[in-house]
């Protein structure tokens, strides 16, 4: 059946490659029989995959050879292609996005072999749009766009002169309810937030001002910092939107309370964008969205709600430059402990093992235990201050733990579980033991 | 250093997974070409044996994520030389083309004007579509053999079916970990009837839901 076989070589696998960064390698063929081949093309590439339809493209595509190949002989065919320079890899939950390097064989009457090999892409800047429309102030384009607009809709009023009236209560309704009602409470609301194109680790600086007109009884007031995937698949009727809340943060400015009348009531919140954040991304089927809701929640009555979309947009400086501090923030997130453990897991060579250790030893994990008592035989090391080994078992990852809890550290909850935060000291494959230090 | 590097990364640059021999979630959305590629079609010699005569026509009929799109993909292919076309929901209806085969998807949606050119002219015909269009088609002269998509799926179908989008996500040259065996099928048809769409939407969040830690494989239908 097959008559060539094609393996793709990256040679730095590891690397995190810029957006844009030449990706260099070798196609290897080896064939079972004397081919043909019409041309074999390289590409770099990238798709999304998940549960929305899916987005493509390609970065850059060369041929690199046609001719004959022989039976029992092994090519090698160099490549440099530049990747695509967006969108930057991501592994979400409904939503991923995957940079590869493709090689295909083009075989007269025969299926032409491929083989792809996957490569991580960060990116170090967005493209424009990825910038948050802010409401028009009135420019002569603007105008010029609802003049045409109205027009537009003036012409096609005449032909759907039926459904213009059923637009125009349901917009009522909706303003009704949506601005209308709340702001016979709080007045005029002030909100704004900047800025609207932000990095990860930036602040938000949040403003929201109103003064109500009468005492206004509220269950509270909040700012919800929100990252969510969209992604819709299919197409019609058939058409659904999937939605997964990646990370949602929630700023309370005001308890329930009555607010005095004719008081102006300032919040000025700010909220932190977290170090490991993904970037803002907006694909055809597929969108990965940064959101800012402020909320005044009033008892009984309609909330005033505001929604700010953000760009969050990536980090100028390249994430293989940036200091361990990077991860610091993930020390708590159960994926990164997760591919932690994994690492060392299989890390069997003490070289290997120490790179790990030294990468980690700032981080802070916090996790749930099964404590069984006194360790018998603690591990020969040297931990400088007083304390007790403890004998533990994580159960995701099934393995044991030889846990040091020093002296000042507070001693564990009665029963069978320990929680609390830790750093990892070394990892003993000979007995799969996993050595952590009570912080 | 390469290790320390891939140590550095945030979580969202990780490939969860890569533990699993994968190199996405199978349960996915699939590009039309795949789509075509992994369908499971008992049928198709008997059909391109019908297809070969000119007035013949093919109903995929039954409700949504049965496979009615699937299987019209994967005759195109078969096919080589046939013509698809989707009618939308809203919007403009495109115009019956003249060239066959013809594959029509969405077929209720045709509207009279497009169903009556569509009959009038010849064969071969594959339409899939909700409502039953068979009377229609036979009226019309066409031998029509339907193909009633919400019948019970067997369990045998359904494991090939997602085994294949196991082996597909697979990454080169490695052996998938993750593994559909036929108590997990039976169980899934019998949460699920023959809606294919919803069982893959369902393996599809509880895989991420173990890629997270938060449940673990294989699921308890």
């Amino acid at each position: 059946m097959a008559t060539c076989s094609l393996t793709i070589e990256i040679d730095d696998q590891q690397k995190a490659y810029v957006g844009g960064e030449t990706v260099s390698g070798t196609v290897v063929v080896r064939c079972d029989k004397d081919t043909q081949c019409q041309g074999l093309e390289v590409s770099t590439n990238w798709a999304t995959h998940g549960r929305g339809n899916i987005d493509q493209g390609v970065g850059e595509q060369t041929t690199v050879f046609s001719g004959s190949w022989m039976v029992g002989q092994e090519y090698r065919y160099p490549f440099q292609l530049r990747s695509a320079e967006w969108p930057p890899t991501y592994f979400g939950s409904f939503l991923n996005v995957s940079h590869t390097v493709r090689a295909r064989a083009k075989i007269a009457w025969a299926v032409d072999p491929k083989v792809e090999k996957e490569f991580t892409v960060v990116a170090t800047q967005a493209p424009d749009d990825a910038q948050p429309k802010r409401a028009a102030t009135g420019s002569f384009g603007s105008v010029l766009g609802w003049i045409i607009l109205a027009a537009v809709l003036a012409i096609f009023s005449i032909f759907l002169l039926w459904i213009v009236p059923i637009i125009l209560v349901i917009a009522a309704i909706v303003w009704f309810f949506k601005s209308y009602l709340p702001k016979q409470l709080t007045g005029d609301v002030v909100a704004d937030v900047q800025p609207n194109r932000v990095l990860p680790d930036e602040p938000l600086n949040c403003q929201l001002a109103f003064t109500p007109k009468r005492n206004l009884s509220i269950n509270g007031i909040t700012c919800t910092l929100r990252c969510i995937e969209k992604c819709s698949s299919g197409s019609g009727s058939n058409r659904k939107t999937h939605t997964h809340e990646l990370f949602s943060q929630v700023a309370t400015l005001a308890t329930a309370q009555i607010l005095p009348a004719q008081k102006k009531q300032t919040f000025a919140p700010v909220l932190q964008i977290p170090e490991t954040a993904p970037p803002s991304m907006k694909l055809s089927d597929n969108e990965l969205l940064w959101t800012l809701d402020m909320r005044i929640d009033i008892p009984r009555w309609p909330d005033w709600t505001k929604t700010f979309k953000l760009a969050v947009v990536p980090p100028k400086e390249p994430l293989g430059e940036r200091s361990t501090a990077a991860t610091g923030n993930s020390s708590d997130d159960d994926t990164w402990l997760h591919e932690v453990l994994n690492q060392l897991a299989q890390s069997s060579d003490r070289e290997r093992l120490e790179v790990i250790l030294q990468a980690i030893r700032e981080d802070q994990f916090t996790i749930t235990l099964e404590t069984q008592g006194t360790l018998e035989h603690p591990p020969q090391l040297t931990i400088g201050e007083r304390g007790q080994w403890l004998s533990g078992y994580y159960e995701p990852h099934d393995l044991l733990v030889a846990l040091f809890l020093p002296a000042n550290a507070p001693p564990p909850v009665a029963g069978p579980k320990w929680r609390g935060s830790f750093k990892i000291l070394d990892f003993d494959h000979a007995r799969e033991l996993l050595v952590l230090k009570a912080q | 250093m390469p290790v320390l590097l891939s140590l550095m990364h945030p979580s969202h640059l990780i490939s969860p997974y890569q533990a699993w021999n994968l190199r996405r979630n199978p349960f996915g959305e699939l590009t039309r070409a795949e789509r075509a590629d992994l369908a499971v079609l008992d049928g198709l010699p008997a059909w391109l044996a019908q297809l070969k005569k000119p007035r013949t026509a093919i109903q995929f009929l039954g409700p949504c994520g049965h496979g009615k799109t699937t299987h019209l993909l994967a005759l195109q292919r078969a096919l080589g030389n046939a013509t698809y076309v989707y009618y939308p929901e809203s919007g403009c209806r495109p115009t019956v083309p003249r060239a066959r085969p013809l594959l029509v998807d969405e077929a209720q949606r045709m509207g009279r004007y497009n169903l009556l050119r569509m009959l009038w002219g010849p064969g071969p015909l594959v339409i899939a579509t909700h409502r039953d269009l068979g009377s229609s088609l036979r009226l019309a002269g066409f031998e029509t053999v339907n193909v009633d998509m919400g019948a019970p799926l067997p369990t045998e179908a359904l494991l090939e079916i997602l085994n294949r989008r196991v082996t597909a996500s697979s990454l080169n040259d490695a052996e998938p970990t993750l593994k559909i065996d036929f108590t997990l099928a039976e169980a899934l048809l019998r949460k699920y009837g023959s809606n294919v769409r919803a069982i893959e939407g369902f393996l599809y969040e509880y895989l991420q839901a173990t890629l997270s830690g938060r449940a673990s494989w294989p699921p308890a239908v």
